[in-house]
């Protein structure tokens, strides 16, 4: 019986070996994207998809779960499995330094987007929204809209690096401001009802508070919410520009009264982007560069008509 | 004067947690001007609701003995189907809306369970990994039905009972009582009654206290394990299509980690993790008292990770106390 | 105060809130003596042992050990000086081997500085210490595979390796058969004549006749006296433990049983564990079933209760034939149980005498929608604790506050509160006190005389002859015979217990 099994682990081996060969006549390119839970993530990887579709490359898209000890493990498999590229979207740039590393030793070229590997050397290329830039456009935003006298808040999220980025970026902007008081930071933990008690107790303290900045398309749900609860006249710049952003910005008559602006980061681009510096890189040798921003862009109820 | 503060000494060993509570409303009250204000009261009635129904359910499991910590997945499941099944009729009015809601929850709610209350009371799986599996479950069917996407673009109609307040009057525009308080307060005592007055509640108590005895009394004790943790989930999946009102947006992602403040609340409140012991009155003081720390904490502007350190401290040294409390009665009583 | 004084006490006084257990009792304790300490529930037995191994800090007085005073703040402590004590309730590691347990907590360790276990050589020194016991047993065996007289002997193995000087026994043959306790006598015996203090608790006269030398008797925490069995006898004894002289100790009216048919098992047999039973009980008869423990009498309750499966066999009720699948069923059929564990099959200890109380019956007195009747709950239960005589401050008052024979009596009005008219009884007046018994057989009379039935097992022999009108008894699983009440002796039920 035992022998039996040895048999046939043996005969499962030369099996897998002679499909990788087989498998080996086009690029391979691992993806490991941020989250399989956020739809930022997922419509990267769809632009993922339907680019490498295009290209003919094969994509071995994994699910980073948002922990760099789950990355580390599929950039390890990643190596065994001897694909041509790995491209991923770090959680925690010293997390998964080693595997990073590892894959270099390995040969293996390492790509960046969304979030960059800043820990790491010898990343190829990085492609990923600027989000210092979009805090930037938000407090700008958020200027434009508060009429005078009135204070502004932001919901934020400091577990997450590019949220504290873009809340870097609005305090920059903020802090140049002398007439416009920037009261309440509040951190919703990715939860939009924690979102919605945020705005509500911000709220009963500022009925009249004039704008807020939510760094989060779950942020923007829920403080609408308590927004439209309270009968509160406060205006959302939200962040992201997921589907239902947009839905809700398009709505004029409802809820776009409310959720007004939306600095919005372009999943498909940066997917495609991406893509093609893979494949650049992998049939030439060269990128464009070695960083490649993706500007994140407004989007109003005006510039969706267009 | 002695038998004064004897008797002082036994209402404070008695209701610990109340004080705790009251403590809190001074402390909050004397340090921020908004804290007491009526509109604000309105908030934490309405923010702790949630909270409260879920705590409420769970109450049930713990006291037969058993955990559910499949709570918070669920209740995002429920929240999720209720968005999609109202997202088939776009023109829906309040009752409608309401109708969805609960039907969604109803059913949600009593399939988890089942399963649940079937693995632990017939297969005999440890409460604790059975429901680990249906909290995994739960979840990711959120994911799998919703492509990972919020469930958005419903009518405002859907919001009623999340997001409304009824008696509005002229210092308070918006109404005074916020729906979905109403809601609770009315499903709390429903159960209140069920686990005191009935027959039902009876036998949940006995299962908890001593399983043997309450089947050699001739409790149907797979019956009412099964049963608790059908009310479990599904009191969880009319919290989760709250959410979902509230919010006018199903979300798969949302709840997370609400069977750990349904947890604590119960337990905070003095319901015992070892069964047999515990209200659902205790569970919604319990509650308050995180809704009130988490409301006060916002309004005072303080870090939300130290928000989180002082919630774990307060309940702590609540529980701590409570068990000392018992310590000391238990060596009273043996002579 | 003689050389051969080992511990002594004096003036010690202990007080809980509301209750004084202990005031200001001296006593000695002489080397290599059986010291008997006996007295009703409640009379400070407990505390002043308590006090003794350590568990409590006596208010005032002082402990002297070989003429040296010592003050235990904790059990180690005592247990350091030589002290042990052997609880009713056994406390063995149900899934370690008989060697782990005997050294469990002294574990014997390979020399280097790895911390692990010298299993061989603690093996070696288990069986030496048994076979000085003159008893044979595998020690690799585990635990919890031991009949309970087996796990208590593990228990004086364990003490004895810790070089006792002094070995208090509460209730050591509470769970042990007639055999069983001839053993236990025996290696009494011999750790006495090593010169070993047993401080032996018990309820039981006749035990404490047989193997003590001396007899102290606590009344409501006042030591009463000290006596030598020699001179004194169990009347005496008893009179001064309950503070009157009792005529009768069992309240045994010649019942005229009527010969009607309540209960008849055919051929029940559970494979493996017993067989053929067939017996029949009658209306206003009490049924005993007597035996080793081990003979599997519990196990013939609980089959006929539904709490196990019969392998072949039928039960009938009064000439029907039934299938009694669940205890739910067996209620249906106004079957009660009274399990021999109180603690872990018999009450819900943290709940109020009223919870305890009408549990069974609660299915019947609810409205359309569930909801139980209060009204009738707390007058039945205010019924029975006036009927019954359950002493409690109120229906609400936890029952884990009340002594063991009030306990018991609750669990008893439990089964007549739902109208049982069937009791099957195991083992219950184990561990109660003398007058909470003499009321319990009162009780039980009054149930069979108003046309109820009782099969009650019971390993107390004189209870047995007593309170049966009928014995069967059992030997490992079969039925060795059936005794009437007026030809039964101790001698031929041990006969048939014990021998082919």
């Amino acid at each position: 019986m035992k022998k039996f099994f040895i048999v046939l682990l043996v005969v499962c081996f030369v099996l897998a070996g002679a499909l990788s060969v087989y498998a080996e006549e086009e690029l391979t390119v691992g993806f490991i994207v941020g989250s399989r839970e956020h739809v930022f993530y997922n419509l990267i990887e769809k632009s993922i998809m339907e680019t490498c579709e295009e290209l003919g490359i094969e994509p071995l898209v994994y699910d980073g779960e948002l922990d760099a000890n789950v990355q580390s493990n599929h950039i390890q498999n990643l190596i065994s499995m001897e694909v041509d590229a790995i491209a991923l979207a770090t959680v925690d740039a010293g997390g998964v330094a080693p595997a990073i590393e590892a894959a270099q030793k390995a040969g293996i070229p390492v790509f960046t987007f969304d979030s960059p590997a800043s820990t790491s050397k010898d990343i190829i290329c990085h492609a990923g929204t600027d989000n210092v830039e979009g805090g930037r456009l938000g407090a700008k935003e958020v200027l434009r809209l508060l009429k005078p006298g009135q204070t502004c808040a932001m919901i934020g999220n400091p577990a997450s690096s590019s949220v504290l980025d873009r809340q870097k970026g609005f305090e920059e902007v903020m802090n140049d401001q002398k007439d416009v008081e920037y009261a309440f930071f509040g951190n919703y933990q990715g939860d939009a009802n924690v979102a919605f008690s945020l705005m509500e107790d911000w709220l009963t303290q500022d009925p009249d508070l004039g704008a807020v900045f939510c760094a989060g398309d779950p942020a923007c749900t829920g403080a609408l919410g308590a927004i439209k609860a309270a009968n509160a006249k406060t205006l959302i710049v939200g962040f992201d520009g997921n589907p239902e952003a947009i839905s809700a910005i398009e709505d004029v008559e409802n809820d776009g009264k409310y959720w007004v602006s939306e600095i919005s980061q372009n999943p498909a681009l940066i997917g495609k982007t991406i893509c093609e510096q893979i494949l650049k890189y992998l049939t030439t040798g060269k990128v464009d560069s070695e960083l490649i921003p993706i500007d994140p862009f407004i989007i109003t109820a005006e510039t969706l008509k267009k | 004067m002695k038998q004064h503060t004897k008797r002082f000494s036994n209402f404070v060993n008695n209701n610990a947690v109340l004080i705790v509570l009251l403590l809190l409303v001074v402390f909050f009250g004397f340090s921020n001007k908004t804290f007491l204000k009526p509109n604000n009261l309105i908030n934490i009635t309405s923010q702790m609701s949630i909270n409260v129904i879920i705590a409420t359910g769970i109450t049930f499991v713990i006291i037969t003995g058993g955990i559910d910590i499949s709570v918070g997945s669920v209740a995002a499941f429920a929240g999720i189907f209720s968005t999609f099944v109202a997202k088939l009729f776009p023109g829906i009015s309040v009752v409608e809306g309401l109708a969805i809601q609960i039907a969604s929850a109803l059913l949600i709610g009593a399939i988890c369970g089942l399963f649940n209350g079937i693995m632990v009371g017939y297969l005999k799986v440890v409460p604790m990994i059975a429901t680990l599996a249906m909290m995994n479950i739960a979840r990711g069917l959120a994911y799998v039905v919703t492509n990972g996407q919020p469930v958005y673009g419903l009518s405002n109609n859907f919001s009623w009972i999340g997001a409304g307040r009824i008696i509005e009057t002229e210092r308070f525009p918006l109404g005074i009582l916020p729906n979905n308080a109403i809601f609770t307060v009315i499903i709390v005592l429903l159960m209140h009654l069920l686990l005191t007055t009935t027959v039902f509640g009876r036998h949940v108590y006995a299962v908890g206290s001593n399983e043997a005895v309450a089947y050699l009394s001739g409790v149907n004790v797979k019956k009412i394990k099964v049963l608790t943790y059908m009310i479990s989930s599904i009191l969880a999946a009319l919290g989760g299509v709250c959410i979902a009102s509230k919010l006018n947006n199903g979300q798969p992602g949302s709840a997370e980690g609400y069977e750990m403040y349904a947890i604590a609340a119960t337990v905070l409140g003095g319901t015992s993790l070892s069964g047999g012991k515990g209200s659902v009155a205790r569970a919604v003081i319990g509650a308050s008292i995180i809704a009130i720390i988490n409301n006060g904490m916002n309004l005072l502007q303080i870090s939300s990770y130290w928000q989180k350190v002082i919630t774990g401290v307060i309940i702590l040294v609540a529980v701590l106390f409570d068990n000392l409390q018992r310590e000391r009665k238990i060596k009273t009583s043996v002579k | 105060m003689s050389n051969n004084c080992v511990l002594s006490l004096s003036n010690i006084s202990k007080s809980f809130p509301g209750v004084k257990a202990l005031s200001n009792v001296s006593l000695d304790f002489r080397k290599g003596e059986v010291h008997a300490i006996v007295g009703e529930n409640g009379a400070g037995k407990s505390t002043l042992m308590k006090i003794v191994s350590g568990v409590y800090i006596p208010d005032s007085g002082t402990i002297t050990i070989d003429n040296e005073e010592v003050s235990f703040k904790k059990p180690r402590e005592a247990l350091e000086k030589g002290v042990s004590i052997i609880h009713q309730e056994l406390n063995i590691a149900k899934d370690l081997t008989v060697a782990e347990n005997i050294y469990l907590g002294e574990e014997i360790r390979l020399k280097g500085f790895l911390p692990l276990i010298d299993r061989k050589r603690m093996e070696q020194l288990s069986e030496n210490i048994l076979e000085k016991m003159g008893v044979k047993m595998d020690i690799r065996r585990v635990s919890d595979e031991l009949t309970a007289s087996e796990q208590q002997l593990i228990e004086i193995a364990k003490v004895i390796n810790r070089n006792s000087k002094i070995i208090i026994m509460d209730e050591p043959t509470s769970s042990l058969s007639e055999a069983e306790i001839q053993v236990l006598f025996k290696i009494i015996d011999q750790l006495k004549r090593q010169g070993i203090t047993i401080i032996y608790i018990s309820h039981r006269m006749k035990e404490i006749f047989e193997i003590c030398d001396r007899v102290t008797i606590l009344r409501d925490g006042n030591l009463i006296k000290t006596m030598n069995i020699k001179d004194t006898n169990e009347k005496e004894v008893v009179a001064n433990m309950i503070g009157r002289t009792i005529t009768s100790y069992y309240d045994k009216t010649t019942r005229h049983t009527q010969k009607n048919e309540m209960l008849r098992v055919e051929d029940l047999t559970i494979d493996g564990v017993f067989e053929n039973i067939s017996f029949t009980l009658y209306e206003g008869e009490i049924l005993g079933l007597s035996g080793l423990v081990g003979s599997k009498r519990t196990d013939v309750l609980e089959c006929i209760f539904g709490v196990r499966k019969p392998d072949k066999g039928k039960v009938f009720i009064r000439g029907e034939e039934v299938t009694i699948r669940n205890p739910r069923e067996a209620h249906a059929y106004k079957i009660g149980f009274v399990t021999e564990d109180r603690r872990r099959t018999g009450l819900m200890l943290d709940q109020s005498v009223l919870a305890n109380l009408v549990l069974p019956s609660l299915n019947h007195h609810k409205n359309r929608i569930g909801i139980v009747d209060s009204k009738w709950e707390g007058q039945t239960t205010k019924d029975y604790i006036e009927k019954i005589g359950i002493k409690t401050p109120g229906t609400f008052s936890i029952i884990r506050n009340l002594s063991g024979g009030n306990q018991q009596k609750v669990i008893l009005s439990r089964w007549l509160a739902a109208n049982s008219d069937i009791l099957l009884l195991d083992e219950p007046t184990r561990g109660i006190d003398v007058n909470s018994k003499a009321e319990f057989y009162k009780i039980m009379n009054t149930f069979v005389s108003n046309g109820g039935g009782i099969i009650m097992v019971s390993s107390e022999m004189p209870e047995i002859l007593g309170v049966a009108d009928r014995i069967i008894v059992m030997r490992e699983g079969k039925m060795k015979g059936e005794l009437d009440s007026e030809n039964a002796t101790e001698l031929k039920i041990i006969e048939l217990a014990s021998f082919d």
